[in-house]
């Protein structure tokens, strides 16, 4: 998927000629500025990729902290998705009360780094939340994750009550036309989505769209009505401007909790895209299934939320 | 130190007792250890008779410290400890405050008295309704601070946070606020009406026709070492202390303070103008053979009593076919609704709050017990909170290894409702919550996955039918077991998956 004014340079390295390239690029304009209009709340400003032409980057055999470093910088660094004096949010996967050798939560140490980088980067603020399946106060303190914001200078916000949430329209929606956001993801500039990568009971897989769920207070809905359409339809409302897929222990079966330790495959990778279709597609690849396999992704592509066709990305792959 | 200033001394044991009373069954975050949990709830009388039943440990020794207390002291139980009776001394100070309090001596209704305690003790035998559940002074001030404090508590709670934008903090936040049982408020708030009428007409009223504990500590009292006597040489009958005597039990005349009644609040000594009153000890030698005779073959009735009766009525009495999960630790229906004093300490401790007051879904015996709602929340796997509280052990003390092998209920799923199967889509709530995965997913038609079951590893959780988002009713519920099963933990496989050296893209 083409954005703003960028060139398309494939891995055959073929160049437009200029007319194509002007062409081209009123085009896009014309649909950027146009998609500004529809998706008033996507915040175009702090949605960028980069612009050495990398639209993805994989990385494996590292610490959760390397792979991210190397990985981000492959993009660009994080001054391409974070400014001076913005507000972030980074939303992990944190919903289940079990420590993080289990891989239902994501890794505490990559959570850290980068909220980390995000304040190196000049946020005015890192708050980090989940709307957790398990009792809150235990996810937030059992995943690790709590500790690891407080130590990273971020803040952990609570998700656990109705009276945080905003009833919010969802206009591009086939089935989840209202729903209620976390006041957290309304109130900042940058949206950094990290999820785990696991297998899972009902969508197969739990990835970058499947962790948007933690956003919001009613889920019931989505599971009655239409999950894999409703998690498409959500990934429309407020696309992040980055997904960090932590692949570093993954859990093969039983998602999404696992029954034990034996559940999970020690893989040391990572995925960082701001297309969040690409991000599950690639990661559903890392799980040894087929993107068509995965119904949310199949419909998040064909409402133009990102492209799962990676064969049309520009990967930068890094094994440590 | 003069005697006088005992009433001091007990007041301010009174207020501190009632304060971490308060605390524990208000706390609804969860703040306070169970240590101190147990600590208060020690030497409340009721429960931990029916917790030496039970499940007899160190700390079921709480209602023989009190006994033996009453027997040395008399009824200080009734002034110190007992949340009713320091309840009703706050009320009767705060309608001192409209009109001064002027007691006078009223006649002992010891018939009515004593015929409540027979008929509570019957009303066991015969297993008809729990009149102790209803009179238990420590039960009604539980429910009071569990099922109304705590609401309101919650409620302010909220509203600070909402109202003053405390911004996004862990250190204070939104608590949801659990649901709103109408029948188990109206009739704790009447109970509470009843208390308050009783003690701001006619004193401690309740503690000497009503209340079942008054009544079994009146029978120690009667022979207790120390009493309250007055010196009748230098008492010039001036009756001030019968004005205060909040029992009602001073008779000028016969100069007598009636030791049945008497609720040990020092009032009396503390207001006499003459130093006329004392509390102290007749000829130790001379009253302590015979009476310990009668006081040991008393008391070994009414405990006999108590203790031989429910025992009798687990056999008797044919509770509801369908009825409430009960909290893993209740053992069975008939242990958990007969040693259950129904104070909701458990409802307020529970992080999850799963447990919640019934009404009469446990029939007139399972009055007011709680019970588990899977509708509202489920329990949580590696929890034993509600265990670790229980004064009475109507829930048994377990370990978490202990926890996760019992089975409360079984699993039904209803395979017509589910998403699944209706609609042709995936769901797999069910599934996604069960911490055993005795409810798992396995293929279905069309790339579909559906529930399917393995019965040993259900705990009755009730994760399941917590998740399960079909309207009007569950398509995956538990049934509860009238009698607990035990659980098989879930079997834990090999992975045997290699990580690829290559990206597969």
């Amino acid at each position: 998927m083409l954005q703003g004014g960028e060139v398309l340079i494939n891995n055959n390295k073929t160049y437009m000629n200029r007319r194509d390239f002007i062409r081209k690029s009123i085009t896009t304009g014309i649909a950027a500025g146009a998609s500004f209009g529809i998706f008033r709340n996507e915040n175009i400003f702090a949605s960028v990729s980069s612009s050495e032409g990398y639209g993805l980057a994989a990385v494996k055999g590292g610490e959760p902290d390397i792979m991210f470093k190397k990985g981000i910088e492959a993009l660009g660094g994080i001054s391409k998705f974070v400014m001076k004096g913005q507000k972030v949010l980074v939303k992990p996967n944190i919903a289940w009360d079990l420590p993080p050798e289990r891989a239902a939560n994501t890794n505490p140490l990559l959570v850290k780094t980068i909220v980390k980088a995000c304040l190196q980067a000049g946020a005015k603020e890192v708050v980090v939340m989940d709307h957790t399946c398990h009792e809150w106060t235990k996810a937030y303190a059992n995943s690790g994750i709590e500790k690891a914001v407080k130590d990273a200078g971020g803040t952990m916000a609570p998700a656990n009550a109705e009276g945080y949430y905003q009833n919010v329209e969802i206009s591009k929606a086939k089935i989840l036309k209202t729903t209620k956001v976390h006041e957290a993801i309304l109130n900042a500039d940058v949206f950094i989505n990290v999820p785990v990568l696991k297998h899972h009971s009902g969508s197969k897989v739990s990835i970058s769209m499947k962790n948007l769920m933690g956003n919001v207070w009613e889920r019931k809905p989505w599971h009655r009505d239409g999950l894999h359409q409703c998690i498409a339809d959500f990934t429309a409302y407020k696309k992040p401007t980055l997904n960090v897929v932590d692949a570093y222990r993954v859990m093969m079966r039983n998602g999404p909790k696992g029954l034990s330790e034996e559940d999970t495959l020690l893989m040391k990778s990572l995925i960082i895209s701001p297309d969040i279709v690409a991000a599950d597609a690639a990661a559903t690849k890392l799980f040894g299934l087929e993107p068509d396999d995965v119904g949310h992704i199949t419909y998040a592509h064909d409402m133009g939320l990102g492209n799962k066709n990676l064969g049309e990305i520009k990967i930068k792959k890094i094994s440590l | 130190m003069q005697q006088r200033h005992l009433k001091h001394l007990r007041v301010a044991f009174a207020i501190l007792y009632l304060l971490f009373f308060f605390i524990i069954f208000v706390d609804f975050r969860n703040l306070f250890p169970v240590a101190l949990i147990k600590g208060v709830t020690y030497l409340q009388f009721l429960p931990s008779i029916f917790k030496t039943i039970y499940a007899a440990t160190l700390f079921s020794t709480g209602f023989i410290v009190v006994v033996v207390l009453t027997y040395l002291f008399g009824r200080v139980y009734c002034s110190v400890i007992c949340p009713l009776g320091i309840i009703q001394d706050i009320f009767i100070r705060i309608k001192g405050f409209f009109k001064k309090n002027v007691f006078h001596y009223k006649k002992p209704l010891f018939k009515l008295h004593f015929s409540v305690l027979a008929i509570a003790l019957l009303s066991l035998f015969l297993t008809k309704i729990l009149l102790f559940v209803i009179l238990d002074p420590y039960a009604i001030s539980g429910r009071l601070f569990s099922d109304v404090a705590r609401a309101i508590m919650i409620k302010a709670n909220n509203f600070i946070v909402t109202t003053f934008d405390t911004g996004v903090s862990t250190f204070i936040y939104l608590i949801e606020e659990p649901p709103f049982n109408f029948a188990v408020f109206s009739f704790t708030m009447l109970l509470l009406l009843i208390v308050f009428i009783f003690s701001v007409l006619r004193g401690r009223l309740y503690c000497n026709s009503i209340c079942p504990v008054g009544a079994i500590l009146a029978l120690i009292s009667k022979k207790s070492l120390f009493k309250f006597r007055i010196n009748t040489t230098s008492c010039d009958g001036c009756g001030k202390c019968i004005r205060n005597c909040k029992a009602e039990c001073i008779n000028v005349p016969g100069k007598e303070i009636d030791m049945l009644r008497c609720i040990a609040c020092f009032n009396c000594l503390n207001v006499c103008p003459h130093d006329s009153i004392s509390f102290s000890r007749n000829n130790f030698f001379r009253e302590i053979i015979p009476s310990r005779r009668e006081f040991i073959s008393k008391s070994a009735t009414a405990i006999g009593g108590l203790v031989a009766v429910p025992a009798l009525a687990a056999e008797a009495g044919k509770p509801g076919n369908t009825f409430p999960v009960t909290p893993p630790g209740a053992v069975g229906l008939q242990h958990y609704i007969s040693s259950c004093v129904a104070c909701h300490l458990c409802v307020g401790q529970c992080p999850m709050q799963v447990l919640q007051p019934s009404f009469l879904e446990y029939g007139m015996r399972g009055f007011m017990v709680p019970k588990m709602d899977y509708h509202f929340s489920y329990c949580a796997y590696e929890c034993t909170r509600c265990s670790d509280v229980c004064p009475s052990g109507a829930i048994v003390p377990l370990t978490i290894d202990k926890k996760k092998r019992i089975q409360t209920g079984m699993v039904r799923f209803i395979k017509e409702k589910c998403v699944v199967e209706e609609k042709g889509k995936d769901c797999a709530a069910c599934a996604e919550h069960c911490p055993t995965q005795a409810v798992h997913m396995v293929p279905y038609k069309d790339g579909l996955v559906i529930p399917e079951i393995t019965e040993e590893t259900c705990t009755g959780c009730g994760a399941c039918e917590y998740a399960c988002p079909t309207q009007p009713n569950k398509a995956i519920y538990v049934i509860a077991h009238e009698i607990h099963k035990e659980a098989k933990l879930p079997e834990i496989k090999n992975l045997n998956m290699q990580v690829p050296d290559e990206f597969p893209f």
